[in-house]
């Protein structure tokens, strides 16, 4: 996959405090990348300086293969942003919010007009078109401040806490948008408090700490980081004559199988940390002639990662 | 850069505030005070009326045309009402009708006190002054005869007057003194303030955030701000001058061109004082900027006599702004003066462009660095 976002070496200091400390990672094209760290991590310093919001000490920042220092125009027509805050005009209608917005990127007449209609019908507003921000629920809210960062159709869009303190209509309907972007080519930088989005949405994911990359990778690859097998129990039926240290033996010869015992009738199998698909296990035991009764899988989330990585939670 | 000059101006229409502080609450004020207070104009009210009891008969031909001529004169201008009495009358004034009464014996004026100090003093000067200038005339008959005929066609002929009144003609109220500092209130409250505030709501809004992540340079942003205000301040000075003048029926210039420059005068000050609050925004953006420096301004015009034209405190009202402009204003209005008034224009201009080059820096160095 070709690497879209590249930040290398980063640094950059308030002061004395450093808030962010040589921090590399890149951003493939195409993929919704999360971005994870708690508060005061670094991570929305390394957004406003992507968004060149904020300047840097050392290291580099390229998009597309552009420098962020040396074409810092080029990479912001590129750039669409999609803020945390509210950031609209509340004079203006959601139609005129967009159109502003887009007409900063260079769209004019005919092209403005399309660009700012077709973001409003991705995030459902079409028909409120004309209704000031104001009057507006805070769900049509985070949509129009959604359609306010993609009417100029961006290459990378940066999306922090979108759905903070929506309802989970308007939840839903925003995630659906950000997998649509993908699927339309955008690269989607994401930042969330919700483990949960960010689990379902991303194709990578990068944990900041202390200003510093902790881990990146896909959500498996990360639970593979902090622990290297899980164990998975299951309930059966096994006949008196059964031969449980030969069926064992047989299913540690399997390749993400680690170990396992059978006692009465359970089996507890160590499995490697990113091994979701139990089938061949399940298809060895119907051919032995044993049936399942129960399963439990005792498997790492993202959270316990992120706890696990940064000794902290989210919030 | 044309969408966010475009923006700011809508934005501004669009409020209903904007459109209530700027216009017509400065319009109302010319109305009120200038209605209310016209009464209390303080010179009127030290002065009063004046009315005043003459006799010519026991004068020289020349000095009774003269002297007769001159009160009719001061009637017809209105500084004064005057009835004609026979000798015997005179000695005998009445003070409660009349304020003071005249007498020409020979060629001298006598001049019978009435009960109020201040109106004495005020018929003495009137007369005094007519006294010295005949005395001129007196001077060049004796010295040099001939002149007296070029002093005659500079007064225009038989019949015409060495005074030129420049506008004086006009019947100046309180309304034409609070139409000119009403509109130079709006200079300094409209576009300082509003320009004041023109980051402030960027960032009470969030929309600072998009503006900064935009490809528009932060200097075009400045710009954008300044010019799209603009506007806004020609529609607030626009809005006060012809209100105040169609509905109110004040008075600024008599003639097209004096009042052009007048507009002239108060846009290119109301320029200034809007970069100036754009600027000071710019630097202190995270601060309700207009509310802070509105003390200030209110405080300035009220030494500057905007309020009132009694205040005038010796050694700070003439250095400051407001003042400067509303005489200005007034040297244009009244006399059709027009020095300074190019003056506040050719330094509201300098102030102007130096607040522009100042932004742009500022606007270019903005970004948080490291």
């Amino acid at each position: 996959m070709k690497e879209f976002l590249t930040v290398k070496n980063l640094v950059k200091n308030y002061g004395d405090f450093c808030a962010v400390d040589n921090l590399s990672f890149s951003v493939y094209e195409g993929e919704i990348f999360g971005l994870l760290g708690p508060n005061g991590a670094g991570k929305s310093t390394t957004m406003n300086v992507i968004n060149s919001l904020s300047d840097f000490g050392k290291g580099s920042v390229t998009v597309d293969g552009a420098d962020l220092v040396k074409s810092r125009g080029q990479i912001k027509r590129m750039i669409g942003m999609v803020p945390q805050e509210i950031a609209l005009y509340p004079f203006l209608s959601a139609v005129e919010n967009v159109r502003f917005f887009a007409s900063l990127y260079g769209l004019k007449g005919r092209e403005l007009n399309d660009a700012a209609n077709e973001a409003l019908k991705f995030v459902g507003l079409s028909d409120r078109a004309k209704m000031k921000p104001k009057r507006m629920s805070g769900g049509m809210q985070r949509r129009l401040n959604i359609a306010c960062g993609i009417a100029h159709n961006p290459r990378l869009i940066i999306m922090d806490e979108p759905t903070v303190g929506v309802d989970a209509q308007s939840r839903e309907h925003i995630l659906n948008s950000v997998r649509t972007l993908r699927e339309r080519g955008a690269t989607v930088i994401y930042t969330s408090h919700y483990m949960n989005e960010v689990e379902e949405l991303c194709d990578r994911i990068a944990i900041i700490d202390h200003g510093q990359l902790v881990a990146c990778g896909t959500e498996a690859e990360l639970i593979a980081l902090v622990s290297e097998s899980k164990s998975i129990k299951i309930q059966t039926q096994a006949p008196a004559d059964f031969d449980s240290e030969g069926f064992i033996a047989e299913l540690t010869k399997l390749p993400d199988v680690r170990s396992g015992r059978m006692n009465d009738n359970e089996i507890a199998l160590e499995v490697g940390s990113i091994c979701r698909d139990y089938t061949f296990i399940l298809e060895r035991m119907q051919k032995r002639g044993l049936p399942v009764a129960g399963f439990s899988s005792q498997s790492m989330n993202l959270e316990d990662v992120f706890i696990a990585m940064t000794g902290r939670e989210l919030r | 850069m044309l969408s966010i000059i475009m923006n700011e101006a809508r934005s501004f229409i669009r409020n209903g505030s904007n459109l209530f502080f700027t216009i017509f609450f400065p319009c109302a004020c010319v109305f009120f005070l200038g209605t209310f207070l016209e009464s209390v104009e303080s010179s009127d009210k030290a002065v009063g009326e004046l009315k005043l009891a003459y006799c010519a008969d026991g004068g020289e031909a020349y000095a009774a045309a003269a002297l007769e001529g001159y009160i009719s004169s001061l009637e017809d201008e209105g500084v004064l009402t005057a009835e004609k009495l026979s000798a015997d009358e005179i000695s005998g004034f009445d003070t409660e009708v009349y304020s003071a009464a005249v007498e020409l014996d020979g060629w001298d004026i006598l001049i019978h006190g009435g009960r109020d100090k201040i109106k004495n003093r005020t018929v003495k000067a009137v007369f005094d002054s007519y006294n010295w200038n005949a005395a001129a005339y007196v001077s060049v008959a004796m010295e040099n005869p001939g002149a007296l005929a070029d002093i005659r066609m500079t007064a225009g002929g038989e019949g015409g007057s060495l005074v030129l009144h420049k506008d004086l003609g006009t019947n100046r109220s309180m309304m034409d003194y609070y139409a000119v500092t009403m509109t130079v209130m709006i200079l300094f409250m409209g576009s300082c303030i509003g320009g004041a505030g023109v980051y402030e709501s960027e960032h009470a809004n969030a929309t600072i955030i998009r503006l900064d992540a935009s490809p528009v340079s932060r200097a075009a942003v400045f710009f954008g701000k300044i010019i799209g205000s603009m506007p806004m301040v020609l529609v607030q000075i626009l809005s006060v001058m012809l209100a105040s003048t169609l509905l109110f029926g004040a008075h600024y210039c008599s003639g097209f061109s004096g009042n052009l420059l007048l507009a002239a005068m108060f846009i290119s000050a109301s320029l200034a004082a809007l970069s100036l609050g754009v600027f000071l925004n710019l630097l202190f953006p995270h601060i309700p900027t207009g509310f802070v420096i509105m003390p200030a301004l209110w405080l300035a015009m009220f030494f500057s006599g905007t309020f009132a034209m009694d205040i005038h405190v010796p050694g700070l009202t003439e250095y400051l702004p407001m003042y400067v402009i509303q005489r200005a204003a007034f040297d244009l209005t009244v006399f059709g003066k027009t020095q300074r008034a190019f003056r506040v224009i050719a330094v509201s201009l300098a102030v102007f462009a130096a607040v522009l080059v100042m932004g742009r820096i500022k606007a270019g160095a903005g970004r948080k660095k490291s």
